[in-house]
């Protein structure tokens, strides 16, 4: 199902319904475009000096993708003996390789592949692979297996290193939640909902001298306690990042009629667009699509989860594609784990380990990159990681982000071929 | 010997006073009210803690379940009269049983929202609302998700089984918990049977639930996973076959199993012993009720002496809980005001502290969803993480919002007689006092402004988050 939304209309409802469900109360989806904000001053010169990082979307495949029905290997027996019911018929699937075919459901996606806009990274893991949700996805948010460093994600790291000038804004995720990848010492991440309604309303009957008053009460106290402390700069930093917000979605343009599918996952990527669109300073955005932990009837959940995954990237790139930023972004997909090659009692599969990445945008290397683990010679019945993920991280760091990334990820990883260097990206050290 | 369980015996330069009531009861529930803080401060911490634990009988079920029962039972009687004493017939075979199911379905799908107002109105209004505390933290432990379920009675009769052993003996709301079908459901158990194992229950009964990560092999989740063979649902075709727990032995592979080095014909019961007989399992369930109750970071000899307690009294929980509310650890300065209030803390007790009598319980669940803590959905196996955590940009003002919607008067009738000046209303809702600096700002943007206005800055304020 497509959804045409206007402008006003998405901003005002769109995201909130996302969030709460048909029970979202009307108190909290009143537009905050009707309020005004003192915080809306105009923009200031400091915004023409930040430093011109292109836009990486992150987006986080929750519960653990089965990458093998995503990049189906149809070439191997072994995949269609493991999964009697599972198995996606090598007729149905959109062929990439000799080798390798797309879910069906990935429609879109292989029109971008086709268009040269998509590279695949096959068999994406780490050694000694933990299969808990909770542990492997702390891995790949932290980038430390080992667990030995400190408990910030590599995102997070980037901002604290690489932009000690960006503001409250170099990264915002797409939900209430921050996602640990994000978390860094230095707070220049925002986690919100709504970005249009993302802003403290004076209460009905008070006018905006309201948030003048609250930006004065939650100003700093000498010797609060540590919580205290802690809510009193998420409270400023909030005030701050709501008022440049407030700037960013007043230059927003008329909506350019591209059309995303009604899905939450879609509309949260029709935001970033309109964001990036409007010249906001964030350079990572992050989205989440949970529900992959199909440990039973996975057939129709996995279809519907690649449908939206697809068809939500596949408008996304289309809507950059129509406002001339495609050259600007770049996507990369990730999961915590696959799953167990063979399929289990309850026409599922279980948490297993290597799967593929997805790099879509227009700097990437078009094609499939790396080789397919073996679908043989297995460990305890999983496939062993052919390409270490903090290699893709650094290829991203670098070559696009264009930083080093030792630091960040404590260690030099090389780099793939995956991804066209950017010009001015400092030559990496690898 | 700090961090341990020594009692903590009132004195005259450490006297049992409001701050160490009110502490206590914020933390064993929500948002107390002067008056309660009063009585408790009256009644000295022995008696202030055991009348924490006299819980009322079993609540009924919410009255919206009877739209939920009427359309299962319409889906029932129109079965039966296809089948007319024949074989069981298919719902794919029958259009019109097929819509009647999807009736049912949005009957379930419609009485979460009633099922969340009902807890919620007993988390404000319960005579022991500790009880409640404790549900809602089983809730957050063995997390099961009604988006998994799709059965609100399931979900029902699982948070009546934590409020059945909410403080009572962790062995056996584990058994309850090994059983309940609507966990069965949510981690994938009931389609687990030999030869074709499913290692969800199995791994995060271990990871999550008793032991903690670490404590165990991939290869004692795989025997783990085989022991739990058969634990599945009387009959997964009608309601109340899915909503009836039933031990299959067709589906159970009884061969022999290594589990955590014990070799044996085990199945679920075996499992569940060995995990309980390892010493972690306190420890694990220790830490998680001291990183609720107490501090995000609790003092390892805190959870180690917790541990102990737990463990001496056989899993009892309500004799180790005493203990702790008792404990002069758990009234160090640096734990009072150490936690951020959860959302649910947050809306409950900012309904008991404006006095709201009758609040709109269905809108304030979808406020909780904005907030982060979606009840009967929570967001991984793992539940929902807390701290620090709840706050972000985002949620501070979906905070603010709630507040001033419960103030202006749109989620019920609040009572704001008794918040006449700006000392009042900090008295009420803060209860200790305001950084100087804090102070002087509050009192010089409220001068003459209306009281909502005083009232919703200071519940959007920092110290108004912290529990």
């Amino acid at each position: 199902m497509r959804s045409m939304m206007t402008r006003r209309e998405f901003l005002g409802k769109g995201l909130t319904i996302v969030a709460a469900g048909a029970t979202a109360p009307m108190f909290l989806t009143r537009t905050a475009l009707a309020i005004t904000n003192p915080w809306d001053h105009p923009l200031t010169a400091s915004a023409a000096g930040r430093p011109e990082w292109p836009t990486l979307v992150v987006v986080q495949l929750g519960g653990g993708n089965d990458g093998l029905n995503t990049v189906v290997p149809y070439a191997h027996d072994e995949y269609y003996r493991a999964r009697p019911r599972l198995a996606v018929p090598a007729a149905k699937l959109l062929r990439l390789t000799d080798e390798v075919g797309l879910h069906p459901a990935l429609r879109p996606l292989k029109e971008l592949y086709d268009g040269g806009r998509v590279a695949i990274v096959q068999g994406v893991g780490y050694p000694n692979p933990n299969r808990s949700h909770f542990r492997s996805m702390e891995i790949w948010e932290t980038a430390d297996p080992a667990g030995t460093g400190p408990r910030t994600g590599w995102l997070g790291r980037l901002f604290d290193s690489e932009c000690p000038d960006c503001g409250q804004l170099a990264g915002l995720t797409l939900s209430a939640q921050m996602p640990l990848a994000m978390q860094g010492t230095s707070g220049r991440v925002v986690a919100m909902d709504n970005p249009a309604r993302f802003g403290f309303h004076p209460i009905p009957g008070a006018g905006p001298e309201e948030v003048e008053a609250f930006r004065q009460v939650v100003q700093p106290v000498a010797g609060g306690e540590p919580v205290v402390d802690f809510l009193t700069h998420t409270e400023m930093n909030a005030l701050v990042a709501a008022s440049e917000m407030r700037r960013i979605t007043g230059r927003l343009g008329e909506a350019r009629g591209a059309a995303y599918p009604a899905d939450p996952f879609a509309q949260k990527l029709r935001v970033v667009a309109e964001l990036i669109a409007a010249g906001a300073p964030t350079r990572v955005y992050y989205v989440s699509l949970g529900g992959f932990d199909t440990h039973a009837t996975q057939a129709g959940r996995h279809d519907r989860l690649l449908e939206a995954l697809g068809g939500g990237l596949g408008a996304f790139l289309a809507d950059l594609t129509q406002r001339g930023l495609a050259e600007k972004v770049l996507v990369m997909t990730f999961s915590e784990f696959g799953r167990r090659v063979a399929e289990n009692a309850s026409g599922g599969t279980d948490h297993g380990t290597a799967a593929p990445m997805l790099l879509i945008g227009g700097a990437v290397v078009p094609g499939v990159h790396g080789a397919h683990p073996s679908l043989s010679d297995l460990d305890q019945g999983d496939l062993r990681y052919a390409t270490d993920f903090r290699s893709v991280y650094a290829t991203v760091l670098e070559q696009w982000m264009g930083v080093r990334s030792d630091a960040i990820l404590g260690g030099r990883f090389p780099a793939l071929d995956v991804l066209r260097p950017r010009a001015g990206a400092p030559a990496s050290g690898g | 010997m700090p961090g341990g369980l020594e009692p903590f015996v009132p004195s005259s330069h450490d006297p049992w006073d409001e701050t160490k009531a009110a502490h206590l009861l914020r933390r064993a529930g929500f948002g107390p009210l002067p008056r309660e803080v009063a009585e408790a401060v009256a009644a000295g911490p022995d008696r202030a803690v055991d009348a924490l634990f006299r819980f009322p009988p079993e609540p009924g079920p919410p009255a919206a379940f009877e739209e939920v029962r009427a359309a299962e039972a319409r889906l029932a009687s129109a079965a039966d009269a296809l089948r007319g004493g024949g074989p069981r017939v298919a719902l794919k075979d029958h259009p019109e049983l097929r819509a009647l199911f999807q009736e049912a379905q949005r009957a379930h799908a419609r009485a979460v929202p009633a099922l969340t107002a009902w807890w919620l109105d007993r988390m404000a209004r319960s005579p022991a609302p500790l009880q409640e505390k404790l549900v809602l933290f089983w809730h957050g432990h063995f997390t099961s998700s009604f988006g998994d379920v799709h059965d609100v009675v399931a979900m029902y009769n699982q948070n009546q089984l934590f409020r059945r052993h909410a403080a009572g003996n962790f062995a056996q709301l584990l058994d309850g918990v090994a059983r309940d079908p609507a966990m069965l459901r949510y981690l994938n158990n009931d389609e687990n049977r030999k030869g074709h194992p499913n290692e969800n229950w199995a791994r995060e009964l271990m990871e999550l639930f008793t032991m903690g990560i670490g404590q165990y092999t991939e290869a004692d989740v795989k025997e783990s996973a085989r022991a739990w063979t058969g634990w599945t649902l009387r009959d997964p075709r009608t309601y109340e076959g899915r909503r009836t727990f039933a031990f299959t032995p067709g589906m159970h592979d009884a061969g022999e199993k290594t589990f955590l080095g014990e070799t044996g014909p085990w199945d679920g019961t075996d499992v569940l012993r060995i995990i309980l007989s390892r010493p972690e399992t306190p420890r694990w369930i220790a830490g998680k009720l001291a990183r609720f109750f107490v501090a995000p970071q609790p003092d390892p000899a805190l959870v180690e002496a917790l541990a102990r307690e737990i463990a001496a009294g056989g899993y009892a929980l309500a004799p180790a809980l005493r203990a702790l509310f008792r404990s002069r650890a758990f009234y160090r300065p640096e734990v009072i005001h150490a936690q951020v209030k959860s959302p649910v803390e947050f809306v409950v007790g900012a309904v008991r502290h404006l006095g709201i009598a009758d609040p709109d319980w269905t809108r304030l669940s979808g406020a909780l969803a904005v907030m982060g803590q979606r009840l009967f959905f929570p967001p991984t196996v793992a539940g929902w993480h807390g701290g620090p955590a709840w706050m972000t940009a985002g949620t501070v003002f979906a905070r603010a919002d709630t507040a001033a919607a419960l103030i202006a008067g749109r989620l019920g009738a609040p009572q704001l007689a008794s918040f006449s000046s700006v000392d009042a209303i900090t008295a009420h809702l803060i209860g200790r006092p305001l950084a100087p600096s804090r102070s002087a700002a509050l009192r010089r943007v409220t001068s003459g402004r209306p009281i909502p206005e005083a009232l919703h800055l200071v519940m959007s304020m920092p110290e108004y988050q912290v529990a």
